[in-house]
């Protein structure tokens, strides 16, 4: 029993009757349908009707028994890991029924640990109500106390009061109208809500920070960032959703209100002297002061400027932080102008000593205030941006506007998708309406007629708002703190929208608040800002967030995480994160640091990466310095390390690096003349990585160049890269190096398709190159990731400036030096990550019409190579010939005249070297010099072997030219082409082998024919077959399609046709026919009794003792060779001789071994005629016979001069007993044969 | 996705031969034809009977292969219709034994037909079939209910066609002139 109730307990029984019933459906019987067996129409219908029902509901069952548990309909980024057990994990709504689902399925319902279970239901409650029992017993007292102290002393406290109630008074009116005189004090938030003080105590909270608390991850209670209280990232899953909605589809708005703003207030040109000492856009070349365009611009107020602001005095400059100016628009009448700086809060306490104190300089001075409670933000980015923000901000005078005004421009833009269509940094300043009075906020309709975009378009070009644009109110504390006032509560906007119809709005009143606010598009960034005082920011947020998207959900909301990602995925370095040069970068990464480290004493011992056990070659073992921190410390130069080690309290907030613009940075890298300033200081700067081979880069990953000192190492890192330049290597434990994809190195991959990752070592094995050195590490990665954006992995890391450069100063290696100068290319390439959006993605991407044009070169650059090799050759090849035949024919020349004389001299006398001049070539003493070029020389082609001239042409077919039939050419014709011939001309087969009765009546045909003296012809040619003359056909070479080849037969040496050599070897082998029976027979006797001389058993393939076969091979043959059949066929032989073609028969093809003419030799001509050729063939056959003797005279011409005269007659077999046996079979190789 | 596969066969069951004695004279010969089918033929005696169909043409061999995933999924006496599962190898084996069975097992032992409508993989689709056909059927019956002749749906398809016809040739005419005019254009 106990051991059942361990067992997880069994379902119940009903439990999956949805899903069984799938396989049960119900169906009707006869009985019930028809009650009483009667058949008829309306039962028949009624029966089908219930049919569809029954099984229609049979279908919705089973797809609701399939899917339909409770977790899996909530919103994919609602949904929670544990959601599928823990029905705590699902949303509210669908608690219960998960419970049920998880119940019935037999689900193990896991209670979850989370929370400290003080709470109301937490397991440690009692502490709670402890402590409620505690307080009340303690507020008892204090008022028994209380009463008691009443009793004795009520007057005076009454004075206190009263007292009290006067200082109160007095104060509140100077509170509420004027701040003290000196603004250049830090400003104080106005005390929160006595509910909220005192978790404010240490931070701020954002003016939207109830709505985020809800619905983000907030920074722990302790551990506020920047003194706030900052969402650090939704809860939902937003990761792609970020991507998504900043770059494709949608809105992403953040509260940025924790950005610091400074205001500045003076004399223009005060408020531009106190810029200027703040070196503001140094690094772009104070372009901003410039008198005109964007400049000038910026200085009238009606474009921001981005920058980077600097500490006032000390070289190098010390980099606070990026930040944004903000000019007021000259108010008419008035001299002074107000601008607002703002900067992220990491670099703000910095800036504001450096501000106050310039501004003290100043003459006259500059009031600079404090408007970080003040002067809160809101930023937006995503294709929707606009269309957001300009339904939810409605100017207050909309109607009664100039058609040019930020007013009447500002609803136009709603249609524009991508920020940077508009003017670069353009802002807006007027006031707003609150947009809670049209709440819920309806989507506006982009305007899509072509009226309106070409409107739209001509705005955007002409952008009058340069002209138009007034002072913002934003600037003036009196508007701002007025907008502030008059903010209804929420409680009386749902009167007045209660009171107003359904379905509208309620009516304006004048006393509605004008919130004075000013939205300014960032290029860098690529979103808007919106500015505005502080108490505004919740109202308008809560509209933003609630807006309906024209294309459909709300905008987003992110986190700082969120906007960390965007900056990523952009490749953009973001501050302070990817800025360890500056004091807030360098507290981050402190902070950073902690984390890591203790991220990673929190996990369990396997499932952390052992950092000291790693081996990075060559007997290191450990990661080089702090594995949780990009070790800055480690790449501080000797000298200046004791300059920047003053204590370690100042460590933690200094940074000791100098961060340099990356513009400038690839400047000075690339043309390898560092400042000395910046030699001296160690200065750091933002480079872009993205990976050669696989593997994510993550933070802290150690950048590496390539290891100067150990040049075997060099290479094999550069192998990796295959490419011609060398670049600097990024590794973590991946590894990999920064790369970029040129256009050559594309075309290569697609030349190459071994140049894949499947071609590259991989991490991980032996043939991977090692680390380099630690004198090689020149960086570290700050923020790697897969980027959503490229579809592909990157990083953005900063390199020490000096480490990078350090190689110069070491000018010992030559080769080394001009390496290095091909990884600084690669890294100027890669620095574009620091500024200039548009440049990394041109740096990076490859368009489209680029990578055709690529592809057409490469296509056409091959296509031309081919085309010239082919040419190349064929020019070659001919030259060749004609040098040969120029060559052949001097040769000719000198030999002829040399032939007679040494005939005449009976050859055993030398005469003097024979000489031969031709207009192509002069022979000497056996060597041939050619003169002048032979394709102009030596007109026509000679065969260097048969020193006969070639054809040029083909001789029938596809470009014909009939030969001078009087000449005699060699036998290399060119190649024919012509339908239904081969090469050679020779018609294919058109039908199988004759079978021997229809070759006989061809033959007895042909016979007839030819018998007629008409063939005179063939007569000639027979008369003199050495006289050449004669020729009037040409014989193609080649065999005719009719052709058979022939075989010796290994045994008796007789040539056979192949379609007879299987008949004839079984016959001449013994294997067939009645002697071989016998010859089994006999063999089989032997076996069976007394078997062979050495008593064993023969096997079935050993020699057969048989007695017909046991004489000598040639007695065989004889006796073959006198098989009826042959006899036959002689006979035939012996026939035609008697016909008219006697003559021609012994130039017939007829072989003779070689064992017989040796034989012949000696006197006894001994001839095999085994083939009678098709007499319409012989023409040809005969020519070729000839031509085949002048072609290879080595072979044809011996046998010719020993047949001698054909004056031989066919002879029938008649082999001599023993002598042609004789004749080793293995010797005599079976083409040998001859024609007499 | 690894599991065993099954055929379901669609099953309709035909009766050409018998007549109904109770049923009245007018009827059409669509339902005389797919007349109810005897209750006492049900689910279990039409596994026997493929069972023994297929043990008489394939053997012990055959009655091994269709035995193990053989099963009647939907039987449907009233409209004499049924889903039949078997396994996905051998249903051809299966389909054999229906197409010789010539009549219902012994109490019944009508002749019957047995036609094949539909092979599928899923029963879904089985089903959606034979919800196909009940709707046709009945679509029909509507259409005999309302008067129209035997073989009605030769003559819908026949209007059918008329109607497009004289749609199209409606359309076809080359230019829609007014009447006004065109009688101007005449004289």
């Amino acid at each position: 029993m106990s051991d059942n109730a361990k067992k997880r307990k069994r379902p119940p029984e009903d439990a999956s009757a949805a899903k069984r019933s799938r396989f049960n459906i119900p169906a009707a019987r006869s009985a019930t349908a028809y009650p009483s067996g009667e058949v008829n129409v309306a039962r028949f219908m009624r029966a089908h009707e219930n049919e569809i029902k029954s099984l229609e509901n049979s279908m919705r069952l089973a797809k609701k028994g399939l899917s339909g548990r409770a977790f899996q309909d909530v919103p994919r980024d609602l949904r929670r890991r544990t959601g599928s057990h823990n029905p705590q994990r699902v949303p509210k709504r669908l608690r219960q029924q998960a419970r049920r689902e998880a119940e019935e399925d037999n689900t193990p319902i896991k209670k979850g640990k989370s929370g400290s279970g003080i709470g109301k239901k937490g397991t440690k409650m009692w502490l709670r109500h402890e402590s409620i029992k505690k307080k009340k017993k303690a507020k008892e007292k204090r008022q028994k106390a209380r009463e008691k102290n009443k009793v004795t002393a009520t007057p005076e406290i009454a004075a206190q009061i009263t007292e009290h109630a006067q200082r109160s008074e007095a104060q509140v009116p100077k509170k509420m109208n004027q701040r003290p005189k000196d603004l250049t004090t830090l400003a104080a938030r106005d005390g929160p809500r006595s509910r909220f003080r005192t978790r404010q105590i240490h931070k701020t909270w954002l003016p939207t920070h109830l709505f985020h608390t809800k619905r983000a991850r907030i920074t722990p209670p302790k551990e506020p960032l920047w003194r706030f209280a900052i969402p650090l990232s939704p809860a939902n899953k937003v990761y792609r959703a970020t991507h998504r909605s900043s770059s494709q589809r949608g809105a992403i708005a953040w509260d940025m209100s924790y950005m610091s703003t400074i205001g500045l207030e003076g004399v223009e040109a005060s408020v531009s002297g106190l810029l200027r000492a703040l070196n503001f856009a140094e690094e772009q070349g104070s372009s901003c002061w410039s008198n005109k365009g964007m400049g000038k611009k910026w200085q009238n107020g009606t474009r921001t400027w981005e920058g980077w602001i600097y500490e006032r005095e000390g070289r190098p400059l010390a980099l606070i932080g990026p930040a944004t100016v903000i000019w007021s628009v000259q108010e008419p009448g008035s001299t002074k102008r107000e601008a607002f700086v703002r900067i992220h809060p990491s670099g703000f306490l910095r800036l504001w000593n450096e501000v106050v104190r310039a501004a003290k300089v100043q003459k006259p001075a500059v009031a600079v205030e404090d408007l970080r409670f003040e002067v809160g933000s809101i930023e937006i980015m995503g294709p929707a941006a606009t269309e957001v923000l300009s339904s939810i901000l409605k100017p207050t005078s909309a109607t009664n506007c100039p058609p040019e005004s930020p007013e009447s421009v500002w609803p136009k833009l709603a249609s524009v998708t991508d920020v940077r269509s508009l003017p670069v940094n353009s802002l807006f300043a007027f006031p707003v309406s609150d947009p809670r009075l049209c709440y819920p906020p309806k989507s506006a309709a982009p305007a899509v007629t072509e009226e309106s975009q070409s409107e739209l378009l001509e705005t955007l070009a002409s952008w009058p708002i340069d002209n138009t644009q007034n002072a913002a109110e934003i600037f003036s504390r009196k508007d701002r703190l007025a907008a502030c006032r008059s903010l209804p509560s929420q409680q009386s906007i749902n009167r007045r929208t209660g009171a107003a119809p359904v379905g509208q709005y309620p009516e304006t009143r004048t006393t509605d608040p004008r919130i004075p606010i000013l939205v300014f598009n960032s290029i860098k960034s690529n979103s808007w800002t919106v500015l505005l005082p502080w108490k505004c920011v919740a109202p308008i947020w809560r509209c933003i967030m609630h807006y309906p998207l024209f294309t459909g959900g709300n905008p987003r909301f992110g986190g700082l995480k969120e906007r960390k990602q965007v900056d990523f995925e952009r490749s953009h370095p973001s501050f302070p994160f990817d800025h360890p040069g500056t004091d807030g970068g360098w507290e981050w990464e402190m902070m950073e640091r902690s984390a890591r480290k203790i991220e990673w004493t929190k996990r369990p011992k396997g499932k952390r990466i052992e950092w000291t056990s790693i081996d990075l070659g060559s007997g290191r073992k450990g990661e080089l310095g702090d594995p949780w921190a990009c070790d800055w410390e480690r790449l501080l130069l000797k000298g200046s390390e004791e300059n920047t080690q003053p204590s370690d309290a100042s460590s933690k907030t200094k940074a000791p690096f100098r961060q340099l613009d990356s513009e400038q940075a690839s400047k000075v890298v690339a043309s390898w003349h560092p400042s000395v300033e910046q030699l001296s200081t160690p200065h750091v700067f933002t480079v872009k990585i993205s990976m050669v081979s696989r593997g994510v880069p993550t933070a802290c990953a150690r950048v590496y160049r390539l290891p100067c000192s150990n040049v075997e190492l060099r290479t094999k890192w550069l192998s990796l890269t295959r490419g011609p330049k060398p670049a600097s290597s990024a590794r973590r434990h991946e590894g990999g190096s920064t790369w970029k994809h040129t256009p050559r190195r594309v075309a290569a991959r697609l030349l190459d398709p071994v140049t894949g990752d499947g071609g590259r070592i991989k991490p991980g094995s032996e043939e991977y190159p090692e680390v380099p050195g630690e004198e090689d590490l020149i960086g570290f990665v700050t923020t790697g990731n897969f980027n959503l954006a490229e579809g592909r992995p990157t990083a953005v890391a900063n390199l020490v400036l000096q480490r990078v450069l350090r190689h110069d100063q070491r000018p010992q290696h030559d080769d080394d030096a001009a390496a290095a100068l091909g990884t600084l290319d690669t890294m100027s390439e890669d620095t574009a990550a620091g500024e200039h959006v548009e440049g990394v993605r041109t740096a990076v991407k490859l368009g489209q019409g680029q990578l055709a044009d690529l592809t057409k070169d490469i296509l056409e650059d091959v296509v031309s190579n081919i085309i010239f090799s082919t040419a190349l050759s064929c020019h070659r090849s001919e030259k060749l010939l004609r040098m040969q035949s120029a060559a052949t024919q001097a040769e000719s020349i000198a030999l002829s005249n040399l032939e007679p004389s040494s005939q005449a001299k009976g050859s055993s006398t030398q005469s003097g070297p024979p000489t031969a001049e031709t207009d192509a070539a002069k022979y000497e003493n056996g060597r041939v010099y050619l003169k002048g070029n032979p394709l102009k020389t030596t007109p026509d082609i000679t065969c260097p072997h048969c020193k006969l001239p070639r054809l040029m042409h083909p001789i029938m077919g596809k470009g014909m030219q009939n030969p001078d039939l009087s000449k005699e050419y060699c036998m290399l014709y060119p190649w024919v082409q012509r339908q239904g011939h081969d090469v050679y001309g020779n018609p294919f087969p058109t039908d199988t082998a004759k079978t021997k009765k229809e070759r006989e009546l061809l033959k007895k045909a042909e016979k007839d024919s030819v018998g007629t003296p008409g063939s005179q012809d063939t007569d000639i040619a027979a008369d003199n077959p050495s006289q050449s003359g004669g020729f009037n056909k040409l014989n193609t070479g080649g065999k005719p399609a009719s052709y058979i080849p022939w075989h010796t037969c290994p045994n008796c040496k007789r040539s056979l046709l192949i379609t007879r050599f299987a008949q004839h070897l079984e016959k001449c082998l013994g294997i067939s026919g009645r002697q071989s029976s016998r010859n089994a027979m006999a063999k089989l006797a032997g076996q069976n009794g007394n078997g062979t001389a050495s008593g064993t058993p023969l096997g079935s393939r050993m020699g057969t003792p048989a007695p017909a076969s046991q004489g000598d091979p040639v007695a065989k043959v004889k006796g073959k060779g006198q098989s009826p059949i042959k006899k036959g066929g002689d006979d035939e032989d012996g026939d035609d001789n008697e016909t008219p073609e006697k003559k021609k028969k012994p130039k017939k093809s007829s072989y003779v071994k070689k064992a017989d003419r040796e034989k012949k030799e000696g006197g006894a001509p001994v001839k095999l005629k085994l083939k009678a050729n098709n007499p319409a063939k012989d023409l040809e056959r005969k020519a070729s016979t000839y031509s085949e003797s002048s072609d290879r005279p080595d072979k044809r011409d011996r046998e010719e001069t020993e047949d001698g005269a054909p004056k031989a007659k066919k002879i029938k077999l008649s082999l001599v007993k023993g002598e042609g046996g004789s004749a080793p079979p293995t010797t005599e190789p079976p083409s040998a044969q001859t024609e007499p | 996705m690894v599991r065993v596969k099954h055929r379901y066969l669609t099953v309709q069951y035909l009766y050409p031969a018998t007549l109904l004695e109770s049923a009245p004279k007018d009827l059409p010969t669509t339902i005389q034809f797919r007349q109810p089918t005897p209750d006492d033929f049900g689910a279990g005696r039409l596994v026997q009977a493929i069972r023994a169909g297929v043990e008489e043409l394939y053997g012990d061999y055959g009655l091994g292969m269709v035995n193990t995933g053989l099963k009647v999924n939907y039987h449907s006496t009233a409209t004499s219709t049924s889903i039949i599962r078997c396994p996905q190898a051998h249903y051809q084996m299966v389909w054999a034994a229906l197409t010789y069975m010539t009549k219902l097992p012994k109490p019944a032992n009508t002749p019957v037909v047995v036609r094949v409508i539909r092979v599928s993989g899923t029963i879904k689709k089985a089903e959606e079939e034979v919800i196909r056909r009940a709707k046709q059927t009945v679509l029909q019956m509507k259409m005999i209910e309302a008067g129209m002749a035997e073989g009605t749906p030769v003559n819908a398809i026949m209007n059918a066609v008329e109607k497009s016809v004289t749609k199209e040739d409606a359309r076809n005419v080359l230019a829609e002139v007014d009447e006004g005019e065109a009688t101007e254009e005449e004289t």
